[in-house]
């Protein structure tokens, strides 16, 4: 099964496969979990057959020990012994803020199904955003009304304009939806008619905004023991951007008094000095065994000492600390001591974790360290687990397994997809393993052994470029999906773009001066860098669905480069860019694209990112369409099956100036799709402001209509008293310069 | 009074063609220069090229020759084989190669009768035997003699499509 796969681009494509490892890691060789270092570090278990240099830095063993027995046995009674051991090490937390016994992971439960409900962010449990909904079909789709329109109220004031990024989902559970407003406003509205039940404003300050004023959801939790009538019982749980972990009744949106403190947890101890905006939970997060796991955004580029990346689970009923999760230092399972903080600048988990109620794991898709262009400060264990998806036992705290999908990297190529779980066709063609499917910024679509994380697809390695300020302290080799990668072929300086040949000329002059050997072209703070694709996607944050009755995949992904240059710190002084933690109150109003000028303070380097490089002047971006698409992929074999652009040129044109056009041309992207049984892809995302259906078979448009705002946010598919709705958010998105709105939007069929 | 007004009209568009001579020249010049540093860098020789294939042309406008039609033409063809050498029918990546040459390439047909009439005058007014080419030629009645003001900025340099 070696798949070939080069990377063209006759001037530039020094990216060369070095080897693919056709190894298949099947899981039967795997099935049987012993204790295994390698599983911490999946590549470097691949075979190199043409070029043994490239091996990549082994890992040192990573804590899994007999905690991998665990995972692959399913979840039973076993609970009680695993937390025992945990218990025995977090007794040694030092402040005895938490007893062993808050500990005790809950036994495995049923699962809602994804179907007449969506009950979690990703749809179902195993978050395929497939919902086996058949009502609404490619034949009938044209028929699709508004039936409501659900209105927030919150929308940027003076002070937040410019800010505003709400890639919010809703969940429905019942007969209603739980909302979220970019500020983290919960509500709850009828799942009929849109019509508002309760609303519990949590009161975020302004000043907390990170990047953006985001709450991409809320999750749902049922209490297990709960009896009749019991306040709490349901709850809906967010993480705000304030870092306040909030508990309120999914019947009548009360605080809940047994959560924490009234109803929140506060998750700014142990995290130490930072200032508002800097710390930020914007997804909601992942219940698994009754142990809500959330990381958070910690606001990149601002500095090396930065807020920690430490991972904590809560009792989803009593909010109280279970265990937490700092990778740099592993002793500490608790809250720190007295006047100690989890290990700044270390990488953090934004985007959404995904739940395994029976392994009992929940899967962490990370970040990078900070900062996030340089890493000449980054600690071994920050290099070993930056840019990972991490498997953790919630059961004990304790990772089970990671897998690295960039080295030392110096891209912001974080993970920013959530994973979904499937369960992968076996390569001996009988029975399926239950796996895991990453995809990465850069495109890579990795598919790993849930219970072990070796890839059950080849996994090959790119020699990454020479050069860069860091010289040799840059990983040689990058690894790579050999099943599929969204990526495409390198840049040519035919690729540049414009509205004329003048301005095409400027980008092609640019492309020539700047430093670009294709993917993984190191920081340069002489000239420019060309990063592509950018830190965009690939795949971000809304992720990709996977039809698991035909075998699809259905991935929208950027395909947009980023122009960057480090700047030498002097420089940097001389522009007055400073972290936030150094700020005056109002020294940066309204908004800029991540990277733009970004600190990094205690580098040697900030960081001018040019997002999407776009030519100044006319705000044309210098690559040519198509700047977005769509795909299916056969799950099975990861080929292709259609491939276009998502997005018509419709809201966009030269100076900002929409041009009116109709025709698909590919835009960027932000927001995921669903895919529904009745054979239709549902997506907003693009810049054009339309929610579209796709037919899944074809990729061809079959309906859309216009969005008051942009629906950079995932859409949703219920149903109810035998209607399926489709409901997306109009919120809009700073950075993807579409219109903010407050919008929930529901579409089914006329009723007869 | 009929024959001022035509005389006035003709004049226009002249002035038509200079303005269209400037902007062409406007971006030939930068697209000349960029293109020869773009060669420097290592990049495509197309724009070096079209950026002279621009500037002849904003040149032989100016002088109201129908050569400016001619090395236009060139210009545009030799840019449409290479748009489609370089990306085929990808349609938008041929905006920025094909749009605005195109246009230019309508404007400057859009010039052709201009440049005919001048072209017409120039040689009614060279096969004058008073025609010695003095800067002032009286503004007179006789049609040639006022096309001929088409071309008297520079006088010396007028005829180009007889000089052919």
């Amino acid at each position: 099964m070696t798949r070939r796969f080069t990377r063209t681009g006759p001037a530039t494509a020094l990216a060369t496969i070095l080897s693919v490892a056709a190894a298949s890691h099947a899981a039967s060789a795997q099935d049987t979990a012993q204790p295994e270092a390698p599983a911490s570090q999946p590549q470097a278990t691949q075979a190199a057959p043409s070029d043994g240099g490239t091996t990549i830095q082994t890992a040192p063993g990573v804590a899994v020990g007999d905690d991998a027995a665990a995972p692959a046995t399913p979840a039973n009674e076993q609970d009680q012994g695993t937390p025992a051991t945990a218990s025995g090490e977090n007794g040694g937390a030092a402040d005895g803020t938490q007893t062993a016994d808050a500990l005790v992971a809950r036994a495995p439960a049923q699962q809602r199904q994804i179907g007449s409900d969506w009950p979690f962010w990703g749809g179902g449990a195993n978050a395929t955003r497939f919902s086996p909904l058949d009502q609404i079909k490619p034949e009938n789709v044209d028929q699709l009304e508004k039936v409501w329109t659900y209105r927030t109220g919150d929308m940027p004031t003076e002070k937040t304009k410019g800010k505003y990024s709400p890639e919010g989902t809703p969940l429905k559970i019942g007969d209603a939806l739980y909302i979220c407003s970019a500020m983290n406003v919960l509500s709850s509205v009828d799942a009929r008619t849109g019509e508002e039940r309760w609303r519990y404003d949590p009161k975020v300050s302004p000043d907390a905004i990170p990047y953006g004023a985001t709450c991409r959801g809320v999750a749902y939790y049922e209490m297990p023991d709960a009896t009749d009538g019991q306040a709490c019982a349901a709850r809906i749980i967010e993480g705000t951007l304030d870092a306040r972990l909030i508990a309120v009744d999914a019947r009548t949106g009360e605080p809940c008094e047994d959560f924490g403190e009234n109803g929140q947890v506060d998750m700014w101890q142990g995290i130490g000095e930072t200032v508002p905006g800097w710390y930020a939970v914007t997804a909601p997060p992942a219940i698994v065994r009754g142990i809500a796991v959330t990381g958070a955004q910690v606001k990149d580029g601002q500095a090396e000492d930065a807020p920690s990346g430490v991972i904590r689970g809560y009792d989803a009923v009593t909010g109280e600390l279970a265990w937490a999760w700092d990778l740099g230092n592993p002793e500490l399972t608790g809250a720190p001591p007295e006047g100690e903080t989890y290990t700044r600048g270390t990488p953090n988990m934004w985007t959404q974790a995904t739940g395994d109620e029976e392994l009992g794991l929940v899967y962490l898709p990370l970040g990078n360290s900070s900062v996030d262009y340089y890493g000449g400060n980054r600690s071994d264990a920050e290099n070993e687990w930056a840019t990972s998806l991490v498997a953790i036992d919630v059961t004990t705290g304790k990772p089970a397994w990671h897998f690295q999908t960039v080295r030392y990297d110096v891209w912001d190529y974080d993970l920013g997809s959530q994973a979904t779980l499937i369960d992968f066709p076996n390569k001996t063609g009988d029975g399926t393993t239950p796996a895991i499917l990453l995809p990465s910024k850069q495109g890579d679509i990795y598919i790993l052994d849930r219970a072990t994380g070796e890839p059950l697809v080849p996994v090959g390695e790119i020699e990454a470029p020479k050069g860069g300020v860091e010289g040799d302290a840059y990983a040689d080799t990058q690894p790579t999906s050999g099943y599929h990668t969204l990526r495409k072929d390198a840049l040519t300086e035919a690729d540049m773009w414009g509205i004329t040949p003048l301005d095409q000329l400027f980008c092609r002059i640019a492309f020539r001066q700047a430093a670009y050997n294709g993917i993984y072209t190191h920081p340069t703070a002489d000239r420019h860098w060309i990063e592509y694709p950018g830190y965009n996607g690939g795949s971000d944050w809304g992720s990709v669905a996977v039809d698991t009755e035909n075998g699809v995949i259905v991935a929208n992904y950027n395909d947009v480069p980023n122009h960057n240059r480090l700047i030498p710190r002097e420089e940097a002084d001389e522009r007055n860019l400073k972290p936030i933690d150094e700020k005056q109150a109002g020294d940066e109003s309204g908004s800029k694209a991540e990277g733009e000028g970004d600190a990094q303070a205690g580098s040697p380097y900030a960081i001018d990112v040019n997002a999407g490089w776009r030519a100044p002047f006319t705000g044309i971006p210098c690559k040519q369409p198509p700047l977005g698409g769509i795909r299916a992929i056969d799950l099975a074999t990861g080929k292709t099956l259609w491939d276009r652009p998502l997005g018509t040129a419709r809201r966009n044109g030269p100076w900002g100036i929409p041009s009116f056009i109709p025709l698909s041309i590919g835009t960027p992207n932000n927001g995921g799709s669903v895919v529904t049984k009745g054979g239709l892809v549902f997506i907003a995302a693009a810049t054009d402001n339309l929610i579209r259906a796709i037919d899944e078979k074809t990729g061809e448009t079959v309906w859309s209509d216009v969005l008051p705002a942009g629906g950079q946010a995932n859409p949703i598919v219920y149903e109810q008293d035998g209607r399926q709705y489709l409901v997306i958010q109009a919120g809009g998105h700073h950075f993807m310069e579409t219109p903010v709105g407050d919008y929930y939007i529901a579409y089914a069929l006329p009723e007869d | 009074m009929n024959d001022t007004g035509s005389s006035e009209r003709r004049s226009a568009g002249y002035w038509a063609v200079v303005v269209l001579a400037v902007v062409i020249a406007l971006f030939g010049l930068p697209i000349f220069g960029g293109g020869a540093y773009l060669v420097w860098l290592g990049g495509s020789w197309y724009y070096v090229l079209a950026g002279i294939g621009l500037l002849l042309t904003a040149w032989f406008l100016v002088r109201a020759s129908m050569l400016a039609v001619w090395v236009y033409l060139v210009t545009w063809v030799c840019t449409l084989a290479w748009a489609f050498w370089e990306k085929g029918f990808d349609w938008w990546a041929q905006v920025p190669r094909l749009v605005a040459p195109t246009v230019i390439l309508l404007l400057v047909l859009a010039a052709i009768p201009v440049l005919r009439r001048a072209g017409r005058a120039s040689v009614r007014s060279r096969s004058k035997p008073s025609d010695t080419r003095p800067s002032g030629s009286p503004r007179a009645s006789s049609e040639g003699q006022s096309r001929a003001k088409a071309s008297k900025r520079r006088p010396g340099e007028t005829i180009i499509p007889t000089a052919r």
